[in-house]
């Protein structure tokens, strides 16, 4: 999935746009390195809105590519690769705005650890949060264990990576895993008011 | 002090005990070698903290802590000991369960705080009543492990030295549920049980390790510890067929 960058007025939008699942698979994080390279840094924006198109965030990796990806090859490049996924998103959260993650639907996986390394998650009731992959036999690989723990305390971590059980809008809000709900019709416009806010009236140039 | 430490089917149990409400003579509640051979065992896939009668933990003992008090530099050795203690067991790499009756307080409080759960009866009791003495051995490395709410809620407790009850302090995030008094060892357990059965324990270990041991290091160190985790996992778990139980 190969996301799309509008830019058209001080919040930028980051769509993830393979729906239904937009999936967050190689082509993705290859386009996302690029992005937090080259493109995003450089934008005169006071915000950056990351959704999905559809009805879902992102439904996560593709767990049987992922696994073909891992178990092919030398240990050092398939470290070296997933090393690189973990250093976008922290590219990400390093970049000099607030990106907000305005999630509806589906955002499991390592789309949800893309939506952790946003600076806040605002959300619908009709989304679904969580992180399955211990139900593959895996662990979250991209700064799920790291960032949800600092999220939400040890122990909701620790439910939710070893059980890999999903948690509704408002289980998640309770738990401060997102920040606010809002109703679908105005997810975005309350995540960009969310970057604004978060920005601190920052203007652009 | 802790007792007794023993393991059926995988769980294990670690009992505070000492008199009808166990207390502290000094901050060193284990002996950390005994701790580190147990939280080592293969065979241990969780463990519970619990109290060997009606009461979790009452605390410091109040005449060790009038002794401990008359030489400082000793007993700053000791906290250190102590903290380093609940930093075993924050940093276990299995998940580890407070099983709450009666009275859990002071240091007793801190021993919970550092469990990954608490399961309280409804009798249960907690704060902070030798606050004003300022001996709260490892408040400051376990607190930034709770979620917010739950944070915020321990600083209330130490300034206002204020006793609370079980549902007080569910309501406050100390504690993630309540249940009879009679039950909070198996619903502890049933914890346990939620979070590994079915699991390879190598798979628990991975991301307990990543989620626990990780909280300690700068962002970017945990980070490439944790692609290091989950490419051994993956690779180990190769064929897709999963991994031996």
């Amino acid at each position: 999935m190969t996301p799309t960058l509008h830019v058209d007025g001080p919040i930028a939008t980051l769509v993830l746009d393979a729906p239904p699942g937009n999936p967050t698979d190689r082509a993705f994080f290859s386009a996302l390195t690029a992005l937090t390279r080259d493109t995003l840094p450089a934008l005169d924006v006071v915000g950056l809105v990351i959704h999905g198109r559809g009805r879902h965030f992102s439904s996560g990796a593709d767990v049987e590519e992922l696994r073909a990806r891992v178990t092919s090859g030398p240990a050092d490049a398939v470290h070296r690769e997933l090393g690189a996924h973990a250093a976008a998103l922290s590219a990400l959260e390093a970049l000099p705005y607030p990106v907000v993650a305005a999630i509806d639907g589906c955002c499991l996986g390592s789309g949800l650890e893309l939506a952790l390394a946003c600076r806040a998650r605002i959300a619908t009731r009709r989304a679904l949060l969580g992180l399955p992959e211990v139900t593959f036999d895996l662990m979250p690989g991209c700064g799920g264990t790291v960032r949800l723990p600092a999220c939400v305390g040890v122990g909701p971590a620790l439910d939710l990576a070893l059980t890999g059980r999903f948690v509704d809008a408002d289980e998640a809000h309770r738990m401060g895993l997102v920040d606010a709900l809002v109703s679908a019709g105005d997810l975005l416009p309350a995540a960009r008011r969310m970057a604004r806010f978060l920005s601190g009236g920052r203007e652009v140039r | 002090m802790i007792i007794a430490f023993d393991i059926q089917e995988g769980i294990g149990r670690l009992v505070l005990g000492g008199g009808a409400c166990p207390r502290l003579a000094t901050p060193l509640f284990a002996d950390p070698q005994a701790l580190d051979d147990f939280l080592a065992r293969e065979d241990l896939r969780g463990v519970v903290v619990v109290g060997a009668g009606r009461h979790f933990c009452g605390g410091a003992d109040p005449e060790g802590l009038a002794s401990a008090l008359r030489d400082p530099e000793a007993l700053g050795r000791d906290l250190d000991r102590g903290k380093a203690l609940l930093e075993r067991l924050a940093s276990a790499s299995v998940p580890v369960v407070a099983a709450i009756r009666g009275q859990c307080l002071g240091a007793g409080l801190e021993i919970a705080l550092a469990c990954h759960f608490r399961i309280a009866g409804d009798g249960a009791m907690f704060g902070f009543p030798e606050a004003g003495l300022d001996v709260l051995p490892g408040l400051g490395g376990t607190v930034p492990d709770l979620p917010s709410l739950a944070r915020r809620s321990l600083v209330d407790l130490v300034v206002s030295a204020r006793l609370i009850g079980a549902d007080e302090a569910l309501a406050m995030g100390l504690v993630d549920a309540v249940v009879d008094s009679g039950d909070v060892e198996a619903a502890a357990q049933a914890r346990l049980r939620a979070l590994v059965d079915g699991r390879a324990p190598h798979l628990v270990r991975a991301i307990m390790t990543s989620i626990t041991a990780g909280r300690r290091l700068p962002r970017d160190e945990a980070l490439r510890r944790e692609t290091a985790l989950f490419v051994q996992l993956a690779r180990r778990a190769r064929g897709g067929g999963g991994s031996p139980a």
